[in-house]
């Protein structure tokens, strides 16, 4: 397998970077990612150090030999960071402006949570560039947002988006979650066709992991809620497909639906094996063939960058072989799957036997269709994603 | 002779049988105060584990009682379980006194009984010992009357002690001294010593735990041991401190070890008579008994690549376990393992869990069964106790399955509630007889098939833990017996087939499709989960095909946490056993034999 390698250069294809801000009023009983309860001080110490990571990265780029690598989407997740205040994301975007090189029209994205921010705030971090934003509704179902811990009511998630418009983002994407213990699919759908209603221009959906070490996960340890059930959530999860079709969406990825034209630019990259940046604690990176991941703990984050040098804990240089199994792995997530042609190109490989030794019997029993022009997951194969992605690891 | 004491403890379970032991080692000055630990003698993780005794330990403590003489108190301690009672009473033999512990708030209980009726069986001198006095509950006045009413012993000669707290542990030294005779036996007669232990020992070979009844036995003689006629130059002869202390002789009275270049403890059998072999006695010690495994089951590595361990560490276990038995065994479902033949389902559980964790296995067991006894139409007759060898039925004349006669001592209240539950297992009453103050003792004949399945739990709950089982063999009675097998996606999985009496059929089959139900994980298709007799369905369950396995958003392209998820799913399946299209997991083969805790 050593022989294949990729065919195009390196950072042939625009970038993107990924802005991670570990801050939130309070941890949502699922949460397993890094973040911590929001404080003033420690914030603005956090913006310092992100401003100095940016140094160091664009530095390391010039290094590289690739100082004319273009970007074109920046993405805020966490975390809750429009919990920000809209004039250090202003700051940070000009700092990212003055190291690397975007093109004209870049896609600049912020998650946003109910009643965190409010229009004039909005408005700033309009005129600042963000010009998308990733509004975390979850449930318009007061009840649900409790046990799932989310600081903000039913009412918030819709004054949110109105506040958005309001403010001028015309590229908005509302979160929704399914399979949380209580939710029915009544419930759900009830959630889902409100989102309709405000006719956002692109939607995900999360399907619940319990995730160990999360409330969650030690609440149905100790019998307090229920684990959530697999069939219920499938049955969700095909009501939201067939609400978000028929109201005009695109189904593009598994989880992910949005109005002609609307996909998430930056999440694409992930799905298309294209590069990216990562920055701030916690964040991942995929550039030149290379993965790496920053530090999680906070003190090592800032030790790392006090003394000059990425906040890095893990530098994997991958494997063409890897990369074409983690190419897949992200490429069939999306629905329109992967072209064997431009993969073979990339790899040197032929994709499609490749696919069919690993996962032939997966074929046979209609999990995935394996074609010359694409390869792709079917329906089925869709709920059904990790057992064919298993494969591949 | 006159210096010696050998004593037991016997108790019922949590009364305080090993603290005390550990108090009188150190109270005896065997172990100092920073080599001691909890339960002393119990050196096996299980043991500790469960707070039970599994293999005997022997110690010599040394004391000089207040009347100024310095004696040496031999304690036996004894494993506390019914699947080792042999080994029980063997050690009993060996003692002339035991100590009888008493939970001083909870008074006498069925365990005390059947303990105390298994030491006087032996004629020992008994002790009663009233333990946790420091406890608030304590109520010292009551045990005593119990102990004149119910137990007909002398409630003055009870010794009041707290274990935990060391109270009253010198007035135990000085009542093993004054209230246990010393032993009898001639130093000159011929030798006669009963073996009632073995332990392996990886340097030295087998060690032979004996106890000197006549005679002398010096290091360098020649010995016969009575049941195999197999000779041996003793090389080592000695006591036990916790370690062991080499002396040059061991005479009648004594209870000591002999090293004798015996390799396995196979080669010894407990309960048998060790003799000089130039001047043997006369007759052997009475009560000598071969032990037979009475419960058998398969056990299969999970990865077949482990095959090998598996039958080494069986060989290890074997060393110092002379009651495990195992022959090669094979399954078209589970590939090569082992047939193992056991002392009963703890015994069973002991060796499982010793094998997965001292040798880091991980096992698929077949449902234990019992030893059948099949007449054939051609008139030959076979033992059959694995499923994988019975005959087609049309060639079956007559089966039998072994019978056991229990007697179960209980207060009167619990009488109608354990015959109910004797007679639910095919029991058949024989005796019923009223002993004093409201106590009963009832007679069942009950085939142990029955009674090797949770009987004893069931018997404790019912009884509240008040009912005392003691079983004997009986005899092979006529039977009708079925051979349930259970199909996976059609297939037949002949690890999971069962020989049951024909009335169990359709009770166990349906149980074993629902656990089975329950253990196996959802699949990409339909699988169907049937229990069949030949070729007739007899219950059937089936598991849906999985519909949700999806990780739904990748966030800040954090791929590296999404493929952790999925190798570990991957190390999950490889826990499983692939039987046909069907990953079957370990813990699914140990729901379908676990014993029936929702019947």
């Amino acid at each position: 397998m050593d022989s294949f390698e990729p065919l195009d250069p390196p950072g042939s294809n625009a970038a993107g970077i990924y802005v991670h801000i570990p801050f939130c009023l309070a941890r949502c009983t699922y949460c397993g990612f890094a973040t911590s309860i929001f404080d003033r001080e420690r914030v603005r110490r956090y913006v310092d150090l992100l401003l100095r990571e940016i140094e160091l990265a664009s530095a390391e780029c010039r290094a590289a030999g690739v100082p004319e690598r273009r970007f074109d989407t920046i993405y805020f997740g966490g975390g809750t960071p429009s919990l920000l205040n809209p004039r250090f994301v202003r700051r940070i975007i000009e700092a990212l402006r003055r190291h690397f090189n975007f093109s004209a029209d870049v896609e600049i994205t912020i998650e946003i949570n109910p009643a965190t921010v409010g229009v004039t705030n909005l408005k700033i971090m309009r005129d600042a560039g963000v010009n998308r934003a990733s509004l975390g509704l979850q449930s318009l179902a007061d009840d649900e947002l409790l046990l799932m811990g989310r600081p903000h009511s039913a009412q918030d998630g819709p004054a949110a988006f109105s506040d958005l418009r309001k403010a001028g983002f015309d590229n908005v994407s509302v979160d929704l979650i399914a399979g949380f213990p209580s939710q029915t699919i009544q419930s759900v759908t009830a959630s889902m066709r409100s989102v309709m209603d405000l006719r956002p221009e692109h939607m995900s959906i999360y399907l619940l992991e319990v995730k160990e070490g999360s409330r969650l996960a030690l609440q149905i340890e100790r019998g307090e809620v229920a684990p959530p059930d697999d069939d219920l959530v499938a049955n969700m999860y095909e009501e939201i497909c067939n609400i978000a079709t028929t109201h005009g969406y695109e189904h593009y990825e598994i989880a992910n639906f949005a109005l002609p034209g609307r996909c998430s630019r930056h999440n694409l990259k992930y799905w298309q094996d294209g590069d990216y940046l990562g920055l701030g604690m916690a964040a991942h990176g995929f550039i030149n063939g290379t993965r790496y991941a920053n530090h999680e703990q906070p003190a090592e984050y800032e030790r790392s960058i006090d003394r000059g040098e990425l906040p890095r804990v893990t530098i994997t240089q991958l494997s063409a072989e890897t990369r074409l199994r983690d190419a897949l792995i992200m490429g069939l997530r999306l629905i329109e799957g992967v072209d064997p042609e431009v993969i073979a190109a990339r790899y040197h490989v032929d994709v499609c036997s490749f696919v069919r030794s690993a996962a032939g019997d997966l074929e046979d029993a209609g999990l995935i269709r394996v074609g010359e022009d694409r390869i792709v997951l079917t329906p089925r194969g869709r709920l059904l994603s990790n057992m064919v992605f298993a494969r591949f690891v | 002779m006159d210096n010696i004491r050998n004593f037991s403890i016997i108790a019922h379970i949590d009364h305080g049988k090993s603290t005390l032991a550990d108090r009188l080692l150190q109270m005896t000055g065997v172990v100092s105060a920073h080599e001691f630990r909890d339960q002393m003698l119990d050196t096996m993780d299980i043991e500790r584990e469960r707070g039970i005794t599994i293999k005997s330990q022997t110690v010599a403590l040394p004391y000089r009682a207040s009347d100024g003489r310095d004696y040496v108190l031999n304690l036996i301690d004894t494993p506390g379980h019914a699947d080792f009672s042999y080994e029980v009473s063997r050690a009993l033999v060996s003692c002339e006194g035991a100590l009888l512990v008493i939970d001083a708030s909870q008074g006498v209980q069925a365990q005390t009984l059947a303990n105390l009726y298994m030491a006087l069986e032996q004629n020992l001198d008994i002790i009663p010992v009233i333990n946790k006095i420091d406890l608030p509950v304590a109520d010292v006045d009551r045990v005593k009357k119990q102990i004149e009413k119910d137990l007909g012993l002398d409630p003055d000669t009870a010794v009041p002690i707290s274990a935990k707290e060391g109270i009253g542990i010198d007035r135990v030294l000085e009542a093993i001294v004054a209230q246990i005779r010393p032993p009898t036996g001639d130093a000159d007669a011929p030798l006669k010593a009963l073996i009632f232990d073995s332990q392996w020992d990886s340097y030295r070979g087998t060690v032979v735990h004996l106890r000197i009844f006549d005679g002398t036995l010096r290091t360098g003689e020649m010995v016969r041991l009575w049941s195999t006629g197999a000779t041996y130059k003793v090389e080592e002869t000695g006591t036990f401190l916790i370690q062991r202390k080499p002396r040059p002789s061991l005479t009648a009275g004594r209870v000591g070890y002999i090293i004798a270049g015996i390799k396995t403890v196979s080669d010894t059998r407990i309960g048998d008579t060790v003799t000089h072999e130039n001047r043997p006695c006369d007759a052997p010690l009475p009560g000598f008994k071969e032990v037979k495994p009475v419960v058998f089951s398969s056990f299969y590595p999970i990865s077949s690549d482990d095959y090998e361990e598996l039958a080494e560490a069986l060989e290890k276990l074997k060393l110092n376990d002379a009651s495990l038995v195992f022959e090669k065994d094979h399954s078209t479902a589970l590939g090569h393992g082992f047939r193992c033949g056991f002392l009963g389902l703890l015994h069973l559980e002991v060796v499982q869990e010793r094998l997965e964790r001292e040798f880091n296995l991980s096992l698929v067991l077949t449902a234990p069964s019992v030893q059948y006894y099949l007449v054939l139409k051609n008139g030959s007759e076979v033992m059959i106790d694995n499923p994988a060898k019975y005959p087609d039925p049309v060639h079956i004349q007559e089966a039998r399955e072994p019978f056991i006669r229990a007697s179960i001592i209980l207060p009167e209240t619990y009488l109608g509630a354990v015959i109910s539950l004797c007679i639910e297992r095919r029991g058949v009453q024989k005796n019923l007889a009223y002993l004093d103050s409201g106590r009963v003792e009832l007679v069942f004949d009950l085939p142990l098939a029955e009674v090797l399945f949770d009987f004893y739990d069931r018997l404790k709950s019912v009884s509240r833990g008040y009912a005392s089982f003691d079983y004997d063999f009986l005899e092979y009675r006529r039977t009708e017996l079925s051979k349930v097998d259970i199909l996976v996606a059609g297939e037949k999985v002949d690890a999971l087939s069962m020989l049951v009496h024909t009335d169990r059929a359709y009770a166990r089959a349906r149980r074993a499709c629902e656990r089975l139900k329950k253990e196996i994980p959802r699949q990409l298709f339909k699988v169907p989960i049937q229990g069949a007799i030949g070729g007739k369905i007899i219950s059937r369950e089936t598991i849906s095909p999985l519909r949700k396995d999806v990780t739904a958003k990748c966030y800040g392209g954090d791929i590296t946490r999404k493929k952790k998820l999925l190798e570990k799913q991957k190390e999950g399946k490889k826990r499983m056993k692939q039987v046909g299209q069907v990953a079957i997991p370990q813990s699914a083969f140990l729901a379908v034999l676990r014993a029936d805790e929702d019947e």
